[in-house]
């Protein structure tokens, strides 16, 4: 291959790794913000299906902005309800995450026959006015950035760190964690929400059963594989992001076959598990007594 | 006494009519009569005997797939992949029911349906050695594992196991000694049925009569506990995850056998998924998980049913199912550590 070649071949692969990876990361921060607070958040896929869908069922009504202002509070929404039912009703995180992802599935496919279309199938709504990807793309490498040096460099960022390792002596150490608690369940809904707004909104300028497929997980696998800090999370999204997008570039050709290449994430994540070396927040999935 | 032997079932019930108030007021809202969608929905899953045997139909799998959770849940294991272990369990149960031939039914359908349970066990003892030698939690592990098994079967259907007489990405069709009785009135209805009842009994067995069972539920009640009393904790929850992952392996080996006749890409509706549903409105007993996966299976049955003559969404059916595992869930697994 010529260096033209070669540069006619990497430069859409680059730029199609980033917007396959875009919603990773930014989902990823929301798994970041939840995980690191005690929250155990299996529920990224509902939060950004149900942000995809009311991201496009307001940016119809009143443009592609509004859209993301709306994806973004219903995505909080979910994320708080995340937060009570784990809290609150002491259900446990993962049955909680289950029933989110269900909920969201379910009632975005019902509202969407109910509200846009009856034909069955295919359905889907579709927007005319998409937003540009490379915008959310700045702002989701960006907030990686300041999620890092929040983290680590402000005093917000310890506390958060500490409630995920132990609730109790953080509570002792006169922090209002239940606040803390709120906050990054907040911050994660309104993160998935954004990703999910990314979809629909700026990625295919439409909204069709189960969209998101799976992201919402891979986003986890991300902020597994990245031992749950923000930069991690983020190289660890950029390079699934790289292999899906050389699935597409692949497609056709014999060289490999594409389930491999989409099967990358899933092996990684179980070696990394398998690796003990991500080790989660101490405090992870513990319930209040 | 009666009373207090009722009371179990209270809370469960509760739940089951609160779900069904909130997708009545879901209904209402979007412009549909709730009455009229609840009439259609118990027409369509009990009002005729087709109706009937498609409800039986429908829980056959979820039984299945609701036991395997149900028996991880008693070890206190969360199995999220009943998914991908179904999915494999079908695979390999059509692999066995085309590869093999001129073999006696009493011979074909048993060597189908233990390939099936080999192959879901299999998939299931991965995630649960990783988490009994490295402590890998288990709902990632499963997770991940549904997502490459998904891919797997994807891979394996449009390459080397693919029909190379249909343009369909499936298998072969199974020979007809692999094949369950089923009844000729397009309810879908098999003798697989009558097998998950089997399993349900076989269960409820184990967990009560056996020294494995016993180990599980010490386990699930308690691992350092369980450890100081002598129980190889390890081994224990390998055995659990392999035992549920043959129970979901046999659902998928079933739906092969009885129902589509050999394996088709992405065939399950997310059975694995709903299974979970079944198992926590259950209360992880063998008698529970059967009483829940018949009501789910009757919503599902009738939901299409519904469809068809109120123009409601069938997919109301799972926002009840969510709601279920909400207000039911709220009973389990408090305050686990992962």
């Amino acid at each position: 291959m010529s260096g033209p070649e070669l540069a006619g071949f990497l430069l859409p692969l680059g730029v199609s790794a980033l917007r396959q990876a875009t919603p990773l990361v930014l989902a990823g921060l929301g798994g970041i913000c939840s995980e690191r607070v005690g929250i155990v958040n299996i529920a990224l896929e509902g939060m950004m299906l149900a942000g995809a869908f009311s991201g496009l069922a307001a940016g119809r009504l009143a443009g592609p902005l509004v859209g993301v202002l709306a994806a973004v509070t219903v995505g909080m929404l979910v994320g708080l309800t995340h937060l009570w039912a784990t809290r609150k009703l002491r259900l446990n995180h993962i049955v909680s995450g289950v029933a989110i992802n269900l909920l969201a599935l379910h009632s975005t496919t019902f509202l969407l026959r109910r509200l846009f279309s009856q034909a069955d199938p295919p359905v889907e709504a579709r927007i005319e006015t998409m937003l540009p990807t490379a915008l959310f793309t700045g702002l989701a490498l960006a907030l990686a950035v300041i999620f890092h040096l929040v983290l680590y460099h402000t005093p917000l960022g310890l506390r958060v760190r500490a409630v995920g390792e132990s609730e109790a002596s953080t509570r002792m150490a006169g922090v209002d964690t239940a606040r803390v608690k709120m906050v990054g369940l907040a911050a994660s809904g309104v993160l998935a929400g954004l990703a999910g707004a990314y979809l629909s909104l700026a990625q295919v300028g439409r909204f069709s059963d189960d969209m998101v497929s799976g992201r919402g997980f891979i986003a986890l696998a991300a902020v597994v594989c990245g031992r749950w800090t923000p930069l991690g999370m983020a190289a660890a999204a950029l390079a699934f992001g790289a292999f899906d997008a050389l699935q597409f570039q692949l497609q056709g050709s014999v060289a490999l076959p594409g389930e491999l290449l989409r099967s990358i994430p899933y092996i990684a994540t179980v070696v990394a598990a398998m690796a003990l070396q991500p080790r989660p927040p101490a405090d992870l999935g513990r319930q209040e007594e | 006494m009666i009373l207090r032997r009722l009371a179990p079932a209270v809370q469960p019930l509760l739940s089951v009519v609160g779900a069904f108030v909130i997708a009545g007021v879901v209904v209402w809202a979007c412009g549909g009569s709730p009455l009229e969608a609840l009439t259609a929905l118990v027409q369509g899953s009990c009002g005729s005997s087709t109706g009937l045997l498609r409800t039986l139909s429908k829980a056959t799998p979820l039984l299945l797939s609701g036991l395997a959770v149900a028996v991880a849940l008693r070890a206190g294991l969360f199995n999220i992949g009943a998914e991908g272990q179904l999915i494999l369990g079908a695979l390999a149960a059509a692999w066995a029911g085309h590869a093999f031939t001129g073999l006696p039914a009493w011979i074909h359908i048993p060597v189908c349906l233990a390939a099936g349970v080999f192959v879901g066990a299999l998939w299931a003892a991965i995630p649960g050695a990783l988490r009994a030698w490295r402590g890998s939690h288990e709902v990632i592990v499963t997770i991940m594992l549904n997502y490459l098994a998904i891919q797997l079967a994807h891979f394996l259907v449009n390459g080397a196991m693919k029909d190379p007489v249909s343009m369909a990405p499936a298998t072969s069709m199974v020979e007809p000694s692999a094949r369950l009785w089923a009844a000729a009135d397009g309810s879908n209805f098999s003798a697989g049925f009558g097998l998950a009842v089997l399993a349900a009994v076989g269960v409820a067995v184990l967990l009560r009569h056996t020294a494995l069972g016993f180990e599980i539920r010490a386990v699930g009640l308690g691992a350092d506990a369980a450890r100081v009393a002598g129980v190889n904790v390890g081994r224990t929850m390998i055995s659990a995850m392999a035992i549920s992952g043959g129970l979901a392996g046999l659902a998928g080996a079933i739906e092969v056998l009885g129902v589509h006749r050999r394996y088709l890409d992405a065939f399950s509706p997310g059975y694995g998924f709903d299974s979970i549903a079944v198992a926590l409105l259950g209360g992880g007993g063998a008698l529970g998980v059967t009483l829940s996966s018949l009501l789910f299976g009757g919503l599902s049955a009738g939901a299409t049913h519904m469809e068809a003559w109120t123009h409601v969404p069938r997919q109301i059916a799972g926002i009840v199912q969510g709601v279920v595992i909400f207000s039911a869930g709220a009973r389990y697994l408090k305050g686990r550590r992962r």
